[in-house]
């Protein structure tokens, strides 16, 4: 009898122990497949092509799952341990983040918006948290083309940062790219023409970079903070702050780092917006003796030819940017600038030879440079203005043929494809043939999806504005929204459609 | 004894496994104990499962503490976890299986049958008595090897790794003899301790060998188990759980072979026939 008592021992032991564990239960399950969910999406990273287009599916679809089931919604979720339904509300918002980063990563702008806005909403989140989402929330919304929405949450990163204690008790750390939330928000604000938000998030903006700067009166944050309140200024177009501001923060320890640069700037902001040619001189002189093997003296180099050029003194403008073109040590696009720069004096002094010259080998040798696209665009231009058309129509006929080269699916080219568009619909606007660019446009098949999209909306805006043909317009953005539905192509081109038939236009 | 005579003996000894074959019932033993593991693995594997939940949530919490109760981390942590279980249940109830297959390995020999049969359950003290010995001295020699492990790297590490594995494999070899002692010729668990290290010394290499042969049959398991959070990582989480069971299954064969080998080295001589 005393032996069976014994046995029995332990199981009362473990029958006194037990306990509901519904609460530890739900979470392992909830862990396990936010496991298998991360699973499907750290395989896409590494997964042949194929495999990885159905591993995208998969993690999307084992993240919604998670998503679609929430155990803290059951009537005995108030009973259970608060670290473990902390624990399931950082899971939950780990999941949104995850899935909406995917689809971010999927280009599927308009989901991932929704998603990193009820993530913010969902839960108090850590400052850090908050941010990232809706950053990725502002992102997400602009490439979906809801532009104002883009700004509300850019606008909402930097209520958060003001309001935050934890901020400005130095407990929350943040990346430099948050503090230029608020010059972004009124840079946003500025664009889009809202002038009563651009104004006060303009004060907003410099009080808070001005706090910052108090708050942190050295080191990284009081540098970022000074380089804030400086774009703000040259946002608004004060040249005179910015110059200032430029000065002091060049002069500080803090400015050190950057120095080359800042300098160059405000170099060029004394030259081509203060109007200031002497003080530009000097400091951009500076730039060039004080780093001479840094980019930024070349940048100085060339920045000083122009003035000299445009100052009257063409032989030494013309001299110094011969001199950078043939510098082998010149960045690329400072020896293609110099080029283009030299081109159009040659071409402004009645030299159009030797500036035709030029302007070819602009593109022989640096065809992926801003000044290699406008080159040909150029050319049809000279000839135009200059009466002569059969010449005009032979330029514009090699210009069409070097832009599709660039512009072709295939191709190697690395530049920005918009504006390659962009140069070639400028060419026959030029020409005279507003028509014809809109139809090559249109009717792109070689070319990739963004660039496809964004020529169906050029197409449309040269009917609208140049040919005055609203109908053709409206059927060059319906046919965006058909073949590029849920991208920010087909949110724009919804928005002018509805300008074009006189509706209000939608939010965004 | 030469070295070719060792090698014959322990092939010899090897062979005795056969034994299954013609008589089933002696494995029982081994598959007993090895569905407790398995049994056991389930339930610290899927603790979470409705019914189990409730005693099993405290449990794992006991043994591995709060990180236990997270996914994955409970997985990486099973080997560790389930390693806390095991020494103990093999010292116990693992070594009264075993022993056990001996009585009926001893039964279904000559040498056996000639002896006069002695119940398993007197014997059971002793034989746990063993068992905790075994099972004690080999964690010892474990921990005293993770130690000096710690503190060596490279080529030096590897050949204490086998220093080691030999070292447990002497001392296993002069114990793993005491359940067949205990059988044959009863008495107390110290005396059975002492006639098998003395059979041991007369049959050093080929014991030696056996119990080499079964550390080294385990070696790649043990191996992919030490590597828990890279398999976990590498994988998948539940891989820790197959390894472990599939160690447990193996470690039925493996512990069969092993003491039909040693039955097979110990009983001709005990009957005269060396």
């Amino acid at each position: 009898m005393k032996e069976r008592r014994l046995l029995l021992a332990p199981l009362f032991l473990l029958l006194a122990g037990c306990e509901s564990g519904k609460g530890i239960t739900e979470r392992y399950e909830l862990e396990r497949r936010l496991w298998q969910a991360q699973y499907f999406h750290r395989r896409i990273n590494i997964a042949l092509m194929q495999a990885s287009r159905n591993d995208t599916r998969l993690a999307v679809e084992a993240y919604r799952s998670i998503l679609a089931h929430n155990p803290l919604d059951a009537p005995a979720a108030s009973t259970w341990d608060p670290a473990v339904i902390s624990d399931m509300q950082r899971i939950r918002v780990s999941t949104r983040v995850a899935l909406a980063n995917l689809l971010f990563l999927s280009q599927r702008y308009a989901d991932a918006g929704t998603l990193y806005r009820e993530t913010v909403g969902e839960a108090h989140l850590p400052l850090r948290v908050e941010l990232d989402a809706r950053l990725g929330a502002a992102r997400s919304l602009y490439l979906a083309g809801e532009n104002n929405e883009a700004m509300e949450q850019c606008a909402a990163m930097f209520r958060e940062i003001v309001d935050n204690p934890d901020f400005w008790a130095s407990a929350e750390k943040l990346d430099d790219a948050f503090l230029n939330i608020p010059v972004v928000t009124v840079r946003m604000y500025r664009d889009a023409e809202r002038t009563a938000d651009y104004e006060a998030y303009s004060q907003l903006a410099a009080s808070f970079y001005d706090r910052v700067a108090t708050t942190w009166p050295s080191g990284r944050m009081n540098q970022q903070a000074r380089l804030g309140r400086i774009q703000l200024h040259l946002v608004r177009s004060e040249w005179d702050a910015a110059a200032a501001g430029l000065e002091a923060l060049i002069a500080s320890p803090d400015g050190a780092e950057f120095a080359q640069g800042l300098t160059l700037l405000l170099g060029e902001v004394h030259a081509f917006s203060r109007g200031d040619v002497a003080e530009a001189r000097r400091v951009l002189t500076e730039v060039a003796t004080r780093w001479p093997n840094d980019e930024t003296a070349y940048a100085a180099r060339y920045d000083l030819a122009v003035i000299d050029v445009a100052q009257g003194n063409s032989a030494g403008g013309m001299a110094a940017l011969r001199a950078l073109e043939q510098d082998n040590n010149a960045p690329g696009i400072v020896a293609a600038r110099a080029m283009l720069a030299r081109a159009r004096e040659l071409e402004r002094t009645d030299q159009w030879d030797e500036a035709l010259g030029l302007f070819r080998r602009v593109q022989q040798l640096y065809p992926e440079t801003t000044p290699a696209l406008e080159a040909p665009m150029l050319i049809v231009k000279h000839y135009v203005e200059h009466g002569e058309t059969a010449l005009a129509d032979r330029a514009l006929e090699r210009a069409r043929e070097d832009y599709l080269k660039l512009m072709e699916r295939g191709s190697n080219f690395s530049g920005d494809r918009l504006v390659v568009q962009g140069a070639l619909a400028e060419s026959y606007v030029i020409r005279g043939k507003p028509g014809e660019a809109a139809e090559l446009l249109a009717n792109s098949q070689q070319w990739d999806d963004a660039s496809a999209a964004a020529g169906l909306l050029q197409a449309a805006e040269i009917y609208a504005s140049v040919v005055r043909d609203p109908e053709k317009a409206a059927a060059m953005l319906k046919k965006c929204v058909e073949r590029f539905p849920e991208t920010r192509y087909s949110r724009i081109a919804q928005r002018r459609l509805a300008e074009l038939s006189g509706q209000p236009p939608a939010r965004g | 004894m030469n070295l070719s005579r060792s090698v014959t003996s322990y092939l010899d000894a090897l062979g005795n496994a056969r034994l299954a074959l013609t008589a089933p019932s002696v494995f029982v033993p081994f598959a007993a104990f090895g569905a407790l593991q398995c049994l056991l693995l389930v339930m610290l594997a899927f603790f979470t499962a409705e019914p189990i939940a409730g005693f099993m949530i405290p449990a794992v919490r006991a043994l591995g503490g709060e990180p236990a109760l997270h996914y994955p981390m409970h997985f990486v942590q099973l080997p560790g976890l389930y390693q806390r279980v095991y020494l103990p249940l093999a010292a116990t109830i693992g070594f009264a299986c075993w022993s056990l297959g001996i009585w009926s390995m001893v039964d279904h020999h000559t040498v056996g049958r000639s002896r006069p049969r002695r119940p398993f359950r007197a014997a059971l003290v002793h034989v746990l008595i063993v068992g905790l010995v075994f099972v004690g001295v080999s964690w010892l020699l474990g921990l005293g090897l993770g130690a000096v492990l710690a503190r060596v790297q490279g080529p030096a590490a590897r050949v204490v790794t086998f220093a080691g594995l030999a070292a447990v494999a002497c001392v296993q070899a002069l114990l793993i003899y005491a359940p067949v002692v205990l059988r044959l010729r009863g008495g107390s668990a110290l005396a059975a301790i002492r006639s098998s290290a003395q059979y041991a010394s007369r049959r050093f290499v080929a014991t030696a060998l056996v119990i080499l042969t079964i550390l080294l049959i385990h070696a790649p398991v043990d191996f992919l188990l030490s590597q828990s959070d890279r398999v976990a990582l590498r994988f998948h989480p539940e891989m820790l759980f197959y390894l472990l069971a599939g160690g447990a299954v193996l470690e039925m064969f493996t512990a069969y072979l092993l003491f039909a080998s040693i039955a097979g080295l110990a009983l001709p001589e005990e009957g005269g026939m060396r």
